[in-house]
């Protein structure tokens, strides 16, 4: 299996007005597809900064990072969220105003799929992480935290991408579906073939994933691989 | 994306009806605002005809605006110039009937003839005092035909009856006379002149001048002409045509030969002097002038304040929406584009506001122009606006919207 992502001695450097913050030191890692990695570390180890990297959402200011073997800087980042990488959050991020079909459906709009087969999709997708379709209707704000969370997971398939980086994904669940939410990442990963990547404090979490790195100070090492 | 507004706007009803009535609001006021200056601009324009500017010639000190004597040559320069309009003017001649010797005028000449080309140049009367049967008086009156309207009572006395042809031995006031010592001298022969119509008697009117007969003010003028006579109108008034060309007009009548009032000169029956009643139109016309111009002069105020109507309106919906922009941008869309997608949203609401508000004013507005004023000043100042508060909310980075998000 290839490399996917690839960091090479990658830095960044938090530049404010009057100081300069140092969050990630010569980070070097590499991530497959077909992986659940975890990356845990304390608050403010820089776990969250190297996952927006990751997400394309900044670019390092040392070192290089590879997306399937082109440098992030040279590439149009919106373009890599929009069909290469999806993220998820702990507070899951739902379109507010769309319901949750829409909400699965949204990527694909962005990709310009036509609207019968963005919705036959988005139903697959929701069908895939296992929600019930009598919630398809429903408002973000009607639904659980689970359930909030799976349909985070099913809009991050519906991009069609194959990375997803997840940001304390379970924080806001109970145990029961912290479970399933970790389930539905390994098997993505499993058999989906999707490069998982999880920053998390959760040790669950970590114990399923198949690498784990530590961050410390901005600084990675492998725990586990 | 655009299937993202059509939620948005179906889904956040309070937020968006508080925007539109907002939207609303605006056209009414901006409706209020441009409609005053409209309304100062057409009273300004329509000011000639509510407030006319009347004008009559008088002698050289003021005191006298009747019984002068006015130059023919004044009189047609007056027909002839571009700034006057209603010209009326009137002579009298003494006359008496049928062709009697002049050493016995005394006897003869009792028949008042006045000679105009309008009614309103016979002192005090008034259309619905005359009677004719096959033409109007104002027909008549602008005429050059030899026929005339007699005073009823005369009629009666004389026993004239409408149709009648009479001859009249006309006498005129001659003004090379001296002052106090007006003199009156025969024409020199006699005119025909037919009976058309009649006149009631004026009553209980002070200034009314003695009027027995009434021919076309044209006639009297060929009366003179016909026995080498120059021609004197005893009163000629007018109004203004152009008032807002006030300088233009009074250099005009300058070169026709009408002076200024001089208080101080000495009294005398000749003509070339010109009252202008024209301080209420001028007092009229600087009072909107002003009104129009200060008015005006707050447009680029108004502009600015819908502006920042539109840039508080949007930057507070844009603040209440940045967790939808950041997960837009999450997902891929570029910043402009999700930015528009905002604004285009605040967009449709502002018009619709637009359109109800237009449709709440149409009724009493009568100008396509002014409606689509207010709709021109309204979205591009309101755009500009919005487009101003949106740019700001796509400023920040993706993870620092995020980082407060969380």
């Amino acid at each position: 299996m290839g490399k996917i992502i690839e960091a090479e001695n990658v830095g960044y450097v938090y530049q404010s007005k009057y100081q300069k913050t140092k969050a990630l030191t010569e980070v070097s890692c590499s991530f497959e597809r077909g992986k659940v990695y975890a990356i845990t570390g304390k608050s403010g180890s820089g776990k969250s900064t190297f996952l927006s990297l990751l997400a394309g959402l900044d670019v390092p200011t040392e070192g290089n990072l590879y997306i399937d073997g082109k440098e992030i800087r040279e590439m149009d980042r919106d373009a890599y969220r929009m069909n290469s990488a999806s993220v998820i959050y702990q507070a899951f991020h739902l379109f507010p105003l769309l319901t949750v079909l829409e909400n699965v459906m949204f990527p694909m709009e962005l990709q310009h799929v036509p609207k019968r087969e963005r919705k036959e999709r988005a139903q697959e997708f929701l069908a895939k992480v296992g929600l019930p379709d009598t919630l398809y209707g429903k408002m973000p704000n009607m639904i659980s935290g689970g359930e909030q969370q799976r349909v985070a997971i099913a809009r991050a398939m519906a991009s069609g991408g194959q990375i997803l980086l997840a940001d304390e994904p379970t924080g806001n669940l109970d145990s029961q579906n912290e479970a399933v939410i970790v389930e539905l990442l390994v098997k993505m990963a499993h058999e989906e073939n999707y490069a998982v990547i999880v920053v998390t404090h959760n040790a669950k979490v970590a114990e399923a994933a198949d690498v784990v790195y530590g961050m410390l100070d901005g600084r990675l090492e492998v725990v586990r691989g | 994306m655009f299937s993202y507004i059509i939620c948005s706007i179906k889904r956040r009803k309070a937020a968006n009806l508080v925007t539109v009535g907002i939207s609303v609001m605006l056209v009414l006021l901006l409706n209020l605002y441009f409609g005053s200056i409209r309304s100062y601009q057409t009273q300004l324009s329509d000011l000639s005809e509510n407030v006319p500017i009347f004008c009559q010639i008088t002698n050289l000190n003021g005191t006298m605006g009747n019984e002068l004597f006015i130059s023919e040559q004044i009189v047609e320069a007056l027909e002839q110039s571009a700034y006057v309009k209603d010209l009326s003017y009137m002579t009298v001649v003494m006359a008496g009937e049928g062709d009697f010797k002049e050493m016995e005028y005394s006897k003869y000449l009792n028949l008042y003839v006045v000679g105009a080309n309008d009614v309103e140049a016979v002192g005090e009367m008034t259309a619905d005092m005359f009677s004719l049967d096959e033409q109007s008086l104002d027909e008549l009156l602008a005429s050059d035909r030899m026929e005339c309207i007699v005073n009823e009572e005369v009629l009666k006395k004389r026993g004239w009856e409408i149709g009648d042809r009479i001859t009249l031995k006309c006498y005129y006031y001659d003004p090379a006379s001296e002052f106090q010592k007006i003199q009156l001298h025969s024409m020199g022969g006699t005119a025909e002149v037919t009976i058309v119509g009649t006149m009631k008697e004026t009553e209980g009117k002070t200034n009314a001048i003695q009027t027995d007969i009434i021919i076309p003010g044209r006639a009297s003028r060929n009366l003179f002409a016909q026995f080498g006579l120059k021609f004197f109108a005893d009163t000629v008034t007018f109004h203004v045509n152009n008032p807002l060309d006030l300088n233009g007009f009074k250099e005009e009548m300058q070169d026709i030969g009408l002076m200024e009032i001089v208080p101080e000169a000495e009294s005398s029956y000749t003509g070339y002097a010109l009252v202008v009643r024209d301080a209420d139109f001028i007092a009229s016309a600087t009072h909107l002038r002003h009104s129009t111009e200060l008015m005006q002069s707050f447009l680029p105020v108004v502009c600015i304040l819908v502006l920042l109507i539109g840039y508080v309106v949007s930057y507070l919906s844009g603040n209440s929406r940045r967790e939808e922009f950041t997960l837009m941008r999450l997902q891929g869309a570029k910043k402009l584009p999700a930015a528009f997608l905002f604004l285009a949203e605040q967009m449709i609401l502002v018009l619709i506001g637009n359109v109800a508000g237009d449709v709440l004013v149409l009724p009493a507005s009568s100008s396509l122009s002014g409606i689509l004023a207010v709709n021109g000043v309204l979205l591009t100042a309101y755009l500009i606006g919005a487009a101003a508060a949106y740019g700001r909310m796509s400023m920040g980075s993706v993870v620092y919207l995020l980082s407060v998000q969380q």
